[in-house]
């Protein structure tokens, strides 16, 4: 039964990381509730849909961007990252160049995508297959901690697609932000529907202007 | 001379419109400019010439309470399509509003039964040549093969074999290229993994190919289970592909590529020429900068923008005119949206290189006009437009949108005024430039002679000898395929 005055949001999310980390094994994990290790490698982009019951009077809609990890894609799916609210960036604890990658796609989203407010968009970070046993952070919860400060995530979490661990609480963090973020002040006042990079100083120096 | 001028600037456009994709794919900022300039529209609008129309069509039958943007706003999306132009002065400000372009009723189109393997051999003589080979062409277009033909027709319509070669000449080709396949096979097999461990290209290769095997339609008989010699096949070949092409190597999407082809050979070594064969066709869409897929994707646009430039505008105004949602379609020729079964089908089809150039393009315009409605009447955004397109997988049927894009495709051949992009999309330029082409004709009659010159490529022998301009009783009689 849907309550009178129940509230309803709807929050799309991007999932992006390196190819092969495990993005659409935890989106499967999270909506479906299964696993298996035959996914098709995902081709440009695909979508999910989660909807959990935040709390008495909230809805959340999840609409999960799970964006292809082929760099050579990145030119073109990163359109993909525009109205989002919230990200994953995911890494395969099992190799370290995906690791390595993180700050890469961290930077990359920010220069891309900012909310209405100016800020960048609320970001978890996920050391995925953490049930392999060949976890490359061993005991460096700190180091972690440490490095989602550095490079602006609002938090981190091993998981498992496999096993389902995390995935769940990583969620209600990241979602838990966006609707922190929500109620910041908002610097301007875009009359539009969310449209960041016009608030972004380097709309102007787009290279598709004309300069009197 | 002005004209002249419109021509030079029609003619930029491929490249003008590819570097602002690339200037898309750069920056952040591909939403609207707010810069609103006169001149720049104007230009604009001059170099979409006749199509120009179109917009302004659109203009006079929004609706007031509908979201289009204002004309302004829009000439700032053109403008900011279309980067580095240089404004003209002296161009008259204005421009002109030209006759719409006027395509026609889309035609009835059916199609026929697979080609049957008694088909086959009857075109076929003593030594094992194909006969006539626009007609059995033209059959495989109409209605694709019996799939125990497969095996056979896939290897001549790729080019492995000539169509005009002789079973022996053949058997001879094969044995030759079953050498040089293991040549290049056993070089990465006897890479030591020493050497690999200093081999960083290659090492990711492999893991990349690894990965990607192993998640390449495993819910296909031929794929499925976990020791699958399929899925050796599959891997081994995407290997010596490397090795073929060191440069390119492997990027994902190739393995959706080589699995049917493989599936249908049945055979390493054929899969593997077949699959090269097959690449030479896709090889840009994969390249470092994508160059296959920007290309497609600009051209996708002129020709919707001919067949339906409501739509188009409107896709525009949803920010959605670059037509990203098209990605997977193009970069792996539609091979997740139609069951396995289907893209055998859609592929030999297309293949024939019937009935113009880029068919798959038409194709795409046919799923797009399809969906037109739906799309317009609940209004979608760019975020819905992408993801209504991308879950029509598997819901489209093959054989309806096979004809569909073939109306498409005739519509335009028979459209006497096709913008000369569009004519050189569809391959109607190569064959047309004749010498009176060249000299006193003018612009309209050179556009004309395409429609006869594609018509000569797709029509039986009979009807193409007799290099008719009257297209529209042609068209009547490649409708009608009949027997030889």
């Amino acid at each position: 039964m849907q309550k009178h005055n129940q509230k309803e949001h709807l929050y799309k999310l991007l999932v992006i990381g390196d190819l092969g980390v495990g993005k659409t094994s935890i989106i499967k994990r999270y909506v479906h509730q299964n696993f298996s290790p035959h996914y098709r490698a995902t081709i440009g982009v695909d979508f999910a849909l989660k909807v959990l019951s935040w709390d008495a009077e909230t809805v959340v809609r999840l609409q999960l961007w799970d964006i292809a990890g082929q760099e050579r894609f990145g030119n073109m799916t990163r359109v993909y990252y525009r109205e989002a609210m919230g990200a994953f960036i995911v890494f395969d604890v099992t190799r370290p160049a995906t690791f390595e990658a993180v700050t890469k796609w961290k930077e990359d989203l920010d220069s891309k995508l900012v909310l209405p407010n100016g800020k960048p968009v609320p970001t978890v970070l996920l050391a995925n297959k953490c049930d392999q046993g060949i976890d490359v952070l061993m005991n460096n919860g700190i180091k972690m901690d440490q490095f989602c400060k550095e490079n602006g995530f609002v938090g981190w979490f091993e998981t498992s697609a496999k096993e389902d661990i995390n995935i769940n609480e990583a969620s209600r963090c990241l979602v838990k932000h966006i609707i922190a973020s929500e109620s910041d002040p908002v610097q301007s006042i875009e009359p539009d529907i969310i449209k960041p990079h016009l608030n972004s100083s380097k709309a102007v120096s787009c290279s598709a202007c004309f300069k009197s | 001379s002005p004209q002249d001028k419109r021509i030079l600037l029609v003619n930029s456009q491929n490249k003008s419109l590819s570097q602002s994709f690339e200037n898309l794919f750069d920056e952040p900022s591909y939403g609207l400019l707010q810069k609103l300039k006169k001149d720049p529209y104007t230009v604009t609008m001059g170099r979409f010439s006749k199509v120009t129309n179109y917009i302004f069509d659109s203009f006079r039958l929004s609706d007031p309470s509908s979201q289009r943007r204002p004309p302004s706003e829009m000439a700032d999306f053109l403008n900011d399509a279309i980067p580095g132009l240089k404004i003209n002065q002296q161009e008259e400000p204005g421009f002109e509003v030209i006759t719409r372009i006027d395509l026609g009723k889309q035609p009835e189109v059916s199609r026929r039964e697979p080609v049957s393997a008694e088909e086959w051999a009857k075109n076929m003589d003593s030594e094992g040549r194909i006969l006539n080979v626009d007609y059995i062409k033209r059959l495989i277009f109409k209605g694709g093969l019996c799939h125990t033909l497969r095996k056979e027709a896939w290897k001549f319509l790729l080019g492995y074999f000539p169509w005009n070669s002789t079973k022996e000449e053949r058997a001879n080709l094969q044995k030759r290229k079953t050498d040089e396949y293991f040549r290049m096979k056993l070089q990465w097999k006897s890479v030591s993994e020493e050497q690999e461990r200093r081999n960083a290209r290659l090492r990711d290769y492999r893991s990349l190919i690894e990965k990607d095997v192993n998640r390449t339609d495993r819910t296909n008989k031929f794929y499925e289970g976990e020791d699958n010699p399929g899925l050796i096949l599959l891997h081994d070949i995407l290997m010596t592909y490397c090795m073929y092409d060191f440069d390119l190597g492997y990027v994902q999407g190739m393995s959706d590529l080589l699995s049917p082809v493989l599936y249908v050979m049945e055979n390493e070594v054929d899969a593997f020429w077949c699959f090269v064969l097959y690449m030479d066709q896709m090889h840009q869409n994969f390249e470092e900068q994508m160059q296959g897929m920007k290309t497609q994707l600009i051209q996708l646009s002129t020709l919707l923008r001919l067949l339906d430039s409501g739509f188009c505008s409107y896709l525009e105004s949803q920010d959605s005119g670059y037509l990203y949602f098209c990605f997977r379609w193009l970069l792996i020729r539609f091979k997740r949206e139609f069951s396995f079964q289907d893209i055998l089908r859609l592929w030999e089809v297309m293949w024939t290189e019937l009935p113009c150039q880029n068919f798959h393009l038409l194709l795409c315009c046919a799923i797009l006009e399809s969906e037109k409605q739906q799309i317009m009447d609940k209004h979608y955004g760019f975020n819905e437009i992408l993801k209504h397109i991308n879950e029509l997988s598997m819901k489209i049927d093959v054989e309806y949108i096979l004809c569909k894009a073939e109306a498409i495709s005739m519509q335009m051949m028979n459209c006497k005024e096709l913008p000369q992009a569009v004519s050189e999309i569809l391959g109607m330029e190569s064959s047309s430039v004749t010498p009176d082409s060249d000299t006193g004709e003018d612009e309209n009659g050179a556009v004309l002679s395409c429609p006869t010159s594609l018509y000569q490529s797709i029509s039986t022998p009979v009807t193409a000898a007799n290099g008719t301009r009257d297209s529209t009783q042609q068209m009547s009689e490649t409708q009608s395929l009949t027997p030889a």
